[in-house]
Protein backbone atom coordinates (compact mmCIF):
# COMPACT_ATOMS: atom_id res chain seq x y z
CA UNK A 1 0.00 0.00 0.00
CA UNK A 2 2.88 2.34 0.89
CA UNK A 3 4.46 1.66 -2.52
CA UNK A 4 1.27 2.72 -4.29
CA UNK A 5 1.16 6.10 -2.54
CA UNK A 6 2.16 8.69 -5.15
CA UNK A 7 1.52 12.33 -4.16
CA UNK A 8 1.10 13.21 -7.84
CA UNK A 9 -1.95 10.95 -8.25
CA UNK A 10 -5.28 12.40 -7.09
CA UNK A 11 -6.76 9.06 -6.01
CA UNK A 12 -3.71 8.21 -3.90
CA UNK A 13 -3.79 11.70 -2.36
CA UNK A 14 -7.46 11.49 -1.35
CA UNK A 15 -7.17 7.95 0.05
CA UNK A 16 -3.98 8.86 1.94
CA UNK A 17 -5.56 12.05 3.27
CA UNK A 18 -8.62 10.14 4.52
CA UNK A 19 -6.35 7.71 6.40
CA UNK A 20 -4.30 10.59 7.83
CA UNK A 21 -7.53 12.39 8.80
CA UNK A 22 -8.96 9.39 10.66
CA UNK A 23 -5.68 8.88 12.56
CA UNK A 24 -5.50 12.62 13.32
CA UNK A 25 -9.10 12.66 14.56
CA UNK A 26 -8.50 9.70 16.87
CA UNK A 27 -5.30 11.32 18.19
CA UNK A 28 -7.20 14.54 18.91
CA UNK A 29 -9.90 12.51 20.63
CA UNK A 30 -7.32 10.92 22.93
CA UNK A 31 -6.15 14.40 23.95
CA UNK A 32 -9.73 15.57 24.49
CA UNK A 33 -10.40 12.64 26.83
CA UNK A 34 -8.06 14.35 29.30
CA UNK A 35 -8.54 18.04 28.47
CA UNK A 36 -12.22 18.40 27.58
CA UNK A 37 -14.24 15.64 29.19
CA UNK A 38 -13.78 16.76 32.82
CA UNK A 39 -15.00 20.22 31.72
CA UNK A 40 -18.00 18.78 29.85
CA UNK A 41 -18.92 16.68 32.89
CA UNK A 42 -18.93 19.82 35.04
CA UNK A 43 -21.00 21.74 32.45
CA UNK A 44 -23.61 18.95 32.35
CA UNK A 45 -23.73 18.73 36.17
CA UNK A 46 -24.32 22.50 36.25
CA UNK A 47 -27.06 22.24 33.61
CA UNK A 48 -28.78 19.45 35.55
CA UNK A 49 -28.65 21.39 38.81
CA UNK A 50 -30.37 24.30 37.01
CA UNK A 51 -33.02 21.93 35.68
CA UNK A 52 -33.54 20.42 39.13
CA UNK A 53 -34.32 23.85 40.58
CA UNK A 54 -37.15 24.36 38.08
CA UNK A 55 -40.27 22.63 39.49
CA UNK A 56 -41.94 21.79 36.16
CA UNK A 57 -38.81 21.06 34.13
CA UNK A 58 -39.22 18.19 31.70
CA UNK A 59 -36.69 15.42 32.20
CA UNK A 60 -34.87 14.64 28.97
CA UNK A 61 -34.77 10.90 28.28
CA UNK A 62 -31.19 9.61 28.05
CA UNK A 63 -30.81 7.92 24.66
CA UNK A 64 -27.07 7.50 24.91
CA UNK A 65 -25.30 7.12 28.23
CA UNK A 66 -22.62 9.63 29.22
CA UNK A 67 -20.08 6.81 29.16
CA UNK A 68 -20.93 6.09 25.51
CA UNK A 69 -21.00 9.78 24.59
CA UNK A 70 -17.52 10.47 25.94
CA UNK A 71 -16.06 7.16 24.75
CA UNK A 72 -17.37 5.54 21.60
CA UNK A 73 -19.43 8.58 20.58
CA UNK A 74 -16.65 11.13 20.65
CA UNK A 75 -14.09 8.79 19.09
CA UNK A 76 -16.59 7.99 16.31
CA UNK A 77 -17.36 11.67 15.80
CA UNK A 78 -13.67 12.62 15.62
CA UNK A 79 -12.72 9.59 13.49
CA UNK A 80 -15.49 10.20 10.95
CA UNK A 81 -15.09 13.99 11.09
CA UNK A 82 -11.32 13.61 10.67
CA UNK A 83 -11.84 11.40 7.61
CA UNK A 84 -14.21 13.96 6.08
CA UNK A 85 -11.73 16.76 6.87
CA UNK A 86 -9.11 14.55 5.18
CA UNK A 87 -11.06 14.53 1.90
CA UNK A 88 -11.33 18.34 1.94
CA UNK A 89 -7.65 18.63 2.89
CA UNK A 90 -6.70 16.29 0.03
CA UNK A 91 -8.63 18.42 -2.45
CA UNK A 92 -6.90 21.56 -1.13
CA UNK A 93 -3.54 19.76 -1.43
CA UNK A 94 -4.29 18.92 -5.08
CA UNK A 95 -5.60 22.40 -5.85
CA UNK A 96 -2.49 24.09 -4.41
CA UNK A 97 -0.24 22.26 -6.88
CA UNK A 98 2.07 24.65 -8.70
CA UNK A 99 2.64 24.22 -12.42
CA UNK A 100 5.96 22.62 -13.38
CA UNK A 101 8.57 24.87 -14.90
CA UNK A 102 10.16 28.22 -14.08
CA UNK A 103 7.16 29.48 -12.10
CA UNK A 104 7.69 26.86 -9.41
CA UNK A 105 11.37 27.70 -8.99
CA UNK A 106 12.52 30.12 -6.32
CA UNK A 107 14.53 33.31 -6.91
CA UNK A 108 17.80 31.35 -6.79
CA UNK A 109 16.55 28.87 -9.38
CA UNK A 110 16.03 26.02 -6.94
CA UNK A 111 12.73 24.21 -6.73
CA UNK A 112 11.31 25.52 -3.47
CA UNK A 113 8.12 23.54 -3.44
CA UNK A 114 7.81 20.04 -2.14
CA UNK A 115 4.89 17.97 -0.98
CA UNK A 116 5.54 18.78 2.67
CA UNK A 117 5.27 22.53 2.23
CA UNK A 118 2.16 22.10 0.12
CA UNK A 119 0.56 19.85 2.78
CA UNK A 120 1.32 22.41 5.50
CA UNK A 121 -0.22 25.21 3.40
CA UNK A 122 -3.30 23.09 2.67
CA UNK A 123 -3.62 22.25 6.37
CA UNK A 124 -3.24 25.89 7.41
CA UNK A 125 -5.91 26.92 4.91
CA UNK A 126 -8.37 24.29 6.12
CA UNK A 127 -7.64 24.90 9.82
CA UNK A 128 -8.14 28.62 9.26
CA UNK A 129 -11.55 28.17 7.64
CA UNK A 130 -12.89 25.31 9.77
CA UNK A 131 -11.35 25.96 13.20
CA UNK A 132 -9.63 29.32 13.70
CA UNK A 133 -12.19 31.65 12.09
CA UNK A 134 -15.19 30.00 13.81
CA UNK A 135 -13.24 30.13 17.08
CA UNK A 136 -12.68 33.89 16.71
CA UNK A 137 -16.20 34.83 15.61
CA UNK A 138 -18.47 32.12 17.05
CA UNK A 139 -16.37 30.39 19.75
CA UNK A 140 -17.47 26.90 20.83
CA UNK A 141 -19.73 26.49 23.86
CA UNK A 142 -20.06 23.55 26.25
CA UNK A 143 -23.31 21.54 26.48
CA UNK A 144 -26.03 23.44 28.28
CA UNK A 145 -25.45 26.66 26.35
CA UNK A 146 -27.67 27.58 23.42
CA UNK A 147 -31.38 27.95 22.80
CA UNK A 148 -32.84 25.22 20.53
CA UNK A 149 -35.16 27.85 19.04
CA UNK A 150 -32.20 29.75 17.55
CA UNK A 151 -30.28 26.67 16.37
CA UNK A 152 -31.09 27.02 12.65
CA UNK A 153 -30.13 30.69 12.69
CA UNK A 154 -26.81 29.93 14.41
CA UNK A 155 -26.09 27.07 12.01
CA UNK A 156 -26.57 29.30 8.97
CA UNK A 157 -24.31 32.01 10.36
CA UNK A 158 -21.69 29.40 11.23
CA UNK A 159 -21.81 27.89 7.72
CA UNK A 160 -21.70 31.33 6.10
CA UNK A 161 -18.55 32.16 8.09
CA UNK A 162 -16.79 28.94 7.03
CA UNK A 163 -17.83 29.39 3.40
CA UNK A 164 -16.68 33.04 3.25
CA UNK A 165 -13.41 32.14 5.00
CA UNK A 166 -12.77 29.40 2.44
CA UNK A 167 -13.44 31.83 -0.42
CA UNK A 168 -11.05 34.42 1.03
CA UNK A 169 -8.28 31.90 1.77
CA UNK A 170 -8.59 30.19 -1.63
CA UNK A 171 -8.50 33.63 -3.30
CA UNK A 172 -5.34 34.52 -1.36
CA UNK A 173 -3.72 31.23 -2.42
CA UNK A 174 -4.55 31.97 -6.05
CA UNK A 175 -3.19 35.53 -5.71
CA UNK A 176 0.02 34.09 -4.25
CA UNK A 177 0.43 31.83 -7.29
CA UNK A 178 -0.10 34.70 -9.72
CA UNK A 179 2.35 37.00 -7.94
CA UNK A 180 4.91 34.21 -7.87
CA UNK A 181 4.42 33.61 -11.60
CA UNK A 182 5.02 37.33 -12.20
CA UNK A 183 8.34 37.07 -10.37
CA UNK A 184 7.51 39.05 -7.23
CA UNK A 185 10.05 38.90 -4.41
CA UNK A 186 8.93 36.51 -1.67
CA UNK A 187 8.96 39.31 0.94
CA UNK A 188 6.66 41.54 -1.15
CA UNK A 189 4.45 38.60 -2.06
CA UNK A 190 4.00 37.53 1.58
CA UNK A 191 2.98 41.06 2.60
CA UNK A 192 0.45 41.26 -0.25
CA UNK A 193 -0.97 37.81 0.48
CA UNK A 194 -1.07 38.55 4.22
CA UNK A 195 -3.13 41.67 3.56
CA UNK A 196 -5.36 39.71 1.17
CA UNK A 197 -6.04 37.27 4.04
CA UNK A 198 -6.36 39.55 7.07
CA UNK A 199 -8.36 42.48 5.63
CA UNK A 200 -11.20 40.48 3.99
CA UNK A 201 -11.42 38.08 6.95
CA UNK A 202 -11.73 41.06 9.30
CA UNK A 203 -14.50 42.48 7.13
CA UNK A 204 -16.28 39.09 7.14
CA UNK A 205 -16.11 38.99 10.95
CA UNK A 206 -17.42 42.54 11.20
CA UNK A 207 -20.22 41.99 8.69
CA UNK A 208 -21.66 38.75 10.09
CA UNK A 209 -24.13 39.29 12.98
CA UNK A 210 -23.34 37.73 16.38
CA UNK A 211 -25.17 34.75 17.87
CA UNK A 212 -28.35 35.84 19.69
CA UNK A 213 -27.99 33.55 22.75
CA UNK A 214 -26.66 34.60 26.12
CA UNK A 215 -23.96 32.36 27.58
CA UNK A 216 -24.84 31.69 31.22
CA UNK A 217 -22.01 29.49 32.45
CA UNK A 218 -19.05 30.55 34.62
CA UNK A 219 -16.32 32.20 32.53
CA UNK A 220 -13.70 29.84 33.90
CA UNK A 221 -15.63 26.75 32.79
CA UNK A 222 -16.50 28.34 29.45
CA UNK A 223 -12.92 29.19 28.56
CA UNK A 224 -11.49 25.89 29.74
CA UNK A 225 -13.91 24.24 27.33
CA UNK A 226 -13.05 26.63 24.48
CA UNK A 227 -9.29 26.23 24.90
CA UNK A 228 -9.64 22.42 25.13
CA UNK A 229 -11.74 22.45 21.95
CA UNK A 230 -9.25 24.66 20.10
CA UNK A 231 -6.35 22.49 21.24
CA UNK A 232 -8.02 19.29 20.06
CA UNK A 233 -8.97 20.72 16.67
CA UNK A 234 -5.56 22.30 16.05
CA UNK A 235 -3.96 18.96 16.98
CA UNK A 236 -6.23 17.27 14.44
CA UNK A 237 -5.16 19.61 11.62
CA UNK A 238 -1.49 19.45 12.63
CA UNK A 239 -1.34 15.65 12.73
CA UNK A 240 -3.28 15.48 9.45
CA UNK A 241 -1.12 18.00 7.55
CA UNK A 242 2.27 17.09 9.02
CA UNK A 243 1.62 13.34 8.92
CA UNK A 244 0.37 13.42 5.35
CA UNK A 245 3.11 15.84 4.30
CA UNK A 246 5.90 13.78 5.86
CA UNK A 247 4.66 10.64 4.09
CA UNK A 248 4.11 12.48 0.78
CA UNK A 249 7.55 14.09 0.67
CA UNK A 250 9.21 10.72 1.33
CA UNK A 251 7.28 9.06 -1.48
CA UNK A 252 7.87 12.03 -3.80
CA UNK A 253 11.63 11.73 -3.31
CA UNK A 254 11.62 7.96 -3.59
CA UNK A 255 9.69 8.15 -6.86
CA UNK A 256 11.89 10.94 -8.26
CA UNK A 257 15.05 8.98 -7.48
CA UNK A 258 18.38 10.47 -6.41
CA UNK A 259 19.36 13.69 -8.19
CA UNK A 260 22.97 13.52 -9.47
CA UNK A 261 25.13 16.62 -9.07
CA UNK A 262 28.20 17.74 -10.97
CA UNK A 263 30.43 16.37 -8.23
CA UNK A 264 28.86 12.96 -8.60
CA UNK A 265 27.35 13.07 -5.12
CA UNK A 266 23.60 12.82 -4.69
CA UNK A 267 21.67 15.90 -3.74
CA UNK A 268 18.34 15.75 -2.05
CA UNK A 269 15.72 18.25 -3.15
CA UNK A 270 15.53 21.34 -0.97
CA UNK A 271 13.26 20.97 2.03
CA UNK A 272 12.57 24.66 2.55
CA UNK A 273 9.21 25.93 1.46
CA UNK B 1 5.01 31.42 -24.28
CA UNK B 2 5.79 28.77 -21.71
CA UNK B 3 5.48 31.29 -18.86
CA UNK B 4 2.05 32.34 -20.12
CA UNK B 5 0.76 28.80 -20.18
CA UNK B 6 2.31 28.15 -16.76
CA UNK B 7 0.56 31.21 -15.36
CA UNK B 8 -2.71 30.08 -16.90
CA UNK B 9 -2.36 26.69 -15.25
CA UNK B 10 -1.99 28.21 -11.78
CA UNK B 11 -5.53 29.57 -12.13
CA UNK B 12 -7.15 26.26 -13.09
CA UNK B 13 -7.96 23.65 -10.49
CA UNK B 14 -7.46 20.34 -12.25
CA UNK B 15 -9.50 17.81 -10.37
CA UNK B 16 -10.99 14.57 -11.66
CA UNK B 17 -14.79 14.38 -11.56
CA UNK B 18 -14.86 11.76 -8.82
CA UNK B 19 -12.97 14.14 -6.51
CA UNK B 20 -15.99 16.44 -6.51
CA UNK B 21 -18.16 13.43 -5.68
CA UNK B 22 -15.80 12.58 -2.81
CA UNK B 23 -16.13 16.17 -1.60
CA UNK B 24 -19.93 15.89 -1.58
CA UNK B 25 -19.69 12.62 0.39
CA UNK B 26 -17.30 14.26 2.88
CA UNK B 27 -19.67 17.18 3.37
CA UNK B 28 -22.52 14.70 3.89
CA UNK B 29 -20.42 12.96 6.55
CA UNK B 30 -19.70 16.28 8.25
CA UNK B 31 -23.44 17.04 8.16
CA UNK B 32 -24.22 13.72 9.85
CA UNK B 33 -21.62 14.26 12.56
CA UNK B 34 -22.04 17.97 13.24
CA UNK B 35 -25.39 19.27 11.97
CA UNK B 36 -27.97 16.49 12.03
CA UNK B 37 -30.71 16.97 14.60
CA UNK B 38 -32.78 13.94 13.76
CA UNK B 39 -33.32 13.85 9.99
CA UNK B 40 -30.65 11.25 9.20
CA UNK B 41 -30.79 9.14 12.31
CA UNK B 42 -34.55 8.70 12.00
CA UNK B 43 -33.68 6.48 9.03
CA UNK B 44 -30.86 4.45 10.59
CA UNK B 45 -31.71 4.18 14.28
CA UNK B 46 -34.74 3.52 16.39
CA UNK B 47 -34.76 7.01 17.84
CA UNK B 48 -34.46 10.08 15.65
CA UNK B 49 -32.00 11.73 18.01
CA UNK B 50 -29.73 8.71 18.50
CA UNK B 51 -26.88 9.90 16.25
CA UNK B 52 -27.26 13.46 17.50
CA UNK B 53 -26.83 12.29 21.08
CA UNK B 54 -24.04 9.83 20.24
CA UNK B 55 -21.96 12.54 18.53
CA UNK B 56 -22.95 15.18 21.10
CA UNK B 57 -19.56 15.68 22.78
CA UNK B 58 -17.79 15.65 19.42
CA UNK B 59 -20.18 18.21 17.97
CA UNK B 60 -19.65 20.64 20.84
CA UNK B 61 -15.87 20.14 20.66
CA UNK B 62 -15.74 20.67 16.90
CA UNK B 63 -17.31 24.02 17.81
CA UNK B 64 -20.52 23.60 15.81
CA UNK B 65 -23.64 25.34 17.16
CA UNK B 66 -25.88 23.02 19.17
CA UNK B 67 -28.90 23.39 21.37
Amino acid sequence: MWKRFDPARPLAVIVGAILAGVVAGLAASVLLTFTAEPVIDRAIALEESHHASEPNAAVEPELVSRRQQKGLGRFAAYGLGGGAYGVLFGIAFLALRRPPGPASAGADGSRTEDAFGRAVRAGALMAGAFTVMPFLKYPPNPPGVGDPATLAERQWKYLALIFLSLVVLAGAARLSGRLRARGWLDADRLVAVGLAVVVPLGLVCAALPPFPDSVDVPANLLWRFRIASLGGNLLLWTVLAVGFGAAAVRRERALAGPVPTAAGATLRPATTS
Amino acid sequence: MSSISAAARTTAVNLPTWAWLAMVLALGMLYAVTFDTGFLSSHVASSSMYLHELFHDGRHLFGVPCH
